[in-house]
């Protein structure tokens, strides 16, 4: 079966006409082309796919695209600020807390989720914040660095 | 993926009459954290079902309220919501550990506690505690009709409970405890720290007056098909005054009896040793006694 669905996208409204078996994450990635959002384990464990839906991290694989009919979306592609990468991107740039880069999508919006809730994380709050995520780098002290040197910045 | 149709309705009363008439046919969603997997995995468990029914978005479910005597939880909150909840905090506070502790902060995000009611697996997190708390679910169905049933019998084995096809869960009841001094403890052992499906929990409820313990729940999780209360621990810990070789002896009573159950298996030698441990554990936390 085939629905009309409305979702608005890093701003940006969509009405789009989609199957209702499909995943918020292959909506993001093949019908809007923004594969900035990636996926790795399709089964809620690894977090790559992670997107900000409604003010709220969550896991667009395990979210169905007419489920968010109506929501408000954010996704990696949406963080640059006026064509520049965000404090937070560069951050993580700075810090060396991307590697392969399969996981920053993912980590990036974990992050942002958190700093836009809670715009002074404790370490700990970060480590929350980020546990659903993995880095098969293991480069998590350096993202966990830079998260915290965006919080402290603004 | 399997290919079903979606619907979704604004209101109790729609998706109700909508149950009544294609419930055999239908899968509902509420999160859908479990039912997206399945349908990509096409699973045994979705045989005959070609409909979904998105109810996360019900207002009327998707509330907690609370009378003099009870808490009424609706069955599409989230677990970041039940875990954030200051009524929840102050009468339930194992309900929110547990809900704090279900996979990581994306799964607590959109999967609800209905659905860990529902889906019955063994490894549901909030299942032992709503048991420890006695609380039973109301199950509406078309027409008004209405039936409460205790969670401890509504669980009837893995993925298996008393759910008829038509009825809907609406909300989970909890009687407030009157407890003087709420003791609690939610622990669980999984493969690793985040992200992962309880192998092994430890439910521990309880008051404890002028230092001794009342009226104490103890529910271990994962390790039975269904949830029950080890009364014999219970009784064991009623009346006294929680000390280590107390503790440590009704841990040796939560092992003994969950595994006179089961019976011997392969994992055994290893499960039997590590729930002692994590019940001897877990009370001497919720009594706040130092492990060595």
């Amino acid at each position: 079966m085939l629905m009309y669905l409305s979702i608005k996208v890093n701003g940006k409204d969509h009405k789009l006409k989609v199957s209702t078996t499909k995943r918020l994450l292959d909506l993001l990635r093949e019908d809007l082309k923004l594969t900035g959002t990636k996926e790795g384990c399709g089964v809620g464990e690894c977090g790559a796919c992670t997107v900000i839906m409604d003010g709220k991290a969550v896991n667009s694989c395990m979210v169905l695209a007419s489920q968010a009919n109506g929501c408000e979306i954010i996704t990696v592609e949406g963080l640059e600020e006026n064509g520049e990468l965000s404090r937070l991107q560069k951050n993580f740039l700075e810090s060396g807390a991307v590697q392969c880069g399969f996981c920053t999508p993912g980590m990036l919006m974990s992050a942002k989720a958190l700093l836009m809730k809670n715009p002074n994380p404790t370490v700990e709050e970060i480590k929350e914040a980020i546990a659903g995520n993995l880095c098969r780098c293991t480069g998590y002290k350096q993202i966990v660095e830079a998260i915290e040197k965006t919080a402290k910045e603004k | 993926m399997r290919q079903v149709d979606y619907f979704r309705f604004d209101t109790v009363g729609e998706t109700l009459e909508f149950l009544e008439k294609h419930g055999e046919t239908v899968k509902i969603i509420a999160g859908g954290s479990d039912l997206i997997i399945e349908l990509r995995k096409d699973s045994w468990k979705l045989e005959n079902v070609d409909k979904i029914l998105d109810i996360s978005k019900l207002k009327n479910i998707k509330k907690i309220i609370q009378s003099e005597r009870f808490v009424e939880i609706g069955s599409v909150m989230t677990h970041s919501e039940i875990a954030g909840s200051d009524i929840l905090k102050k009468e339930f506070p194992a309900l929110c550990e547990a809900s704090s502790n279900v996979g990581c902060l994306q799964t607590r995000n959109t999967g609800t506690i209905g659905g860990n009611v529902v889906n019955s697996s063994p490894s549901g997190d909030t299942l032992p505690v709503l048991v420890a708390y006695g609380a039973e679910v109301s199950l509406a169905r078309d027409q008004g009709l209405v039936r409460t049933v205790n969670v401890r019998d509504f669980i009837k084995g893995p993925y298996k409970n008393m759910a008829d096809p038509q009825e809907l869960l609406e909300t989970i009841i909890l009687e407030k405890t009157r407890f003087k001094d709420q003791k609690f403890v939610f622990e669980k052992l999984g493969r690793r720290n985040a992200l992962s499906i309880t192998r092994i929990s430890f439910t521990g409820v309880s008051d404890l007056v002028d230092g001794r313990i009342k009226d104490i729940r103890i529910v271990p999780g994962a390790v039975l098909p269904y949830f029950r209360r080890i009364t014999e621990a219970e009784n064991f810990l009623e009346g006294k005054s929680p000390d280590k070789d107390i503790l440590k002896k009704a841990a040796q009573i939560v092992a003994e009896d969950v595994f006179k159950e089961v019976g011997q298996r392969w994992s055994t030698p290893y499960k039997r040793p590590v729930l002692e441990n994590l019940a001897y554990a877990g009370l001497c936390r919720m009594y706040g006694i130092k492990l060595d």
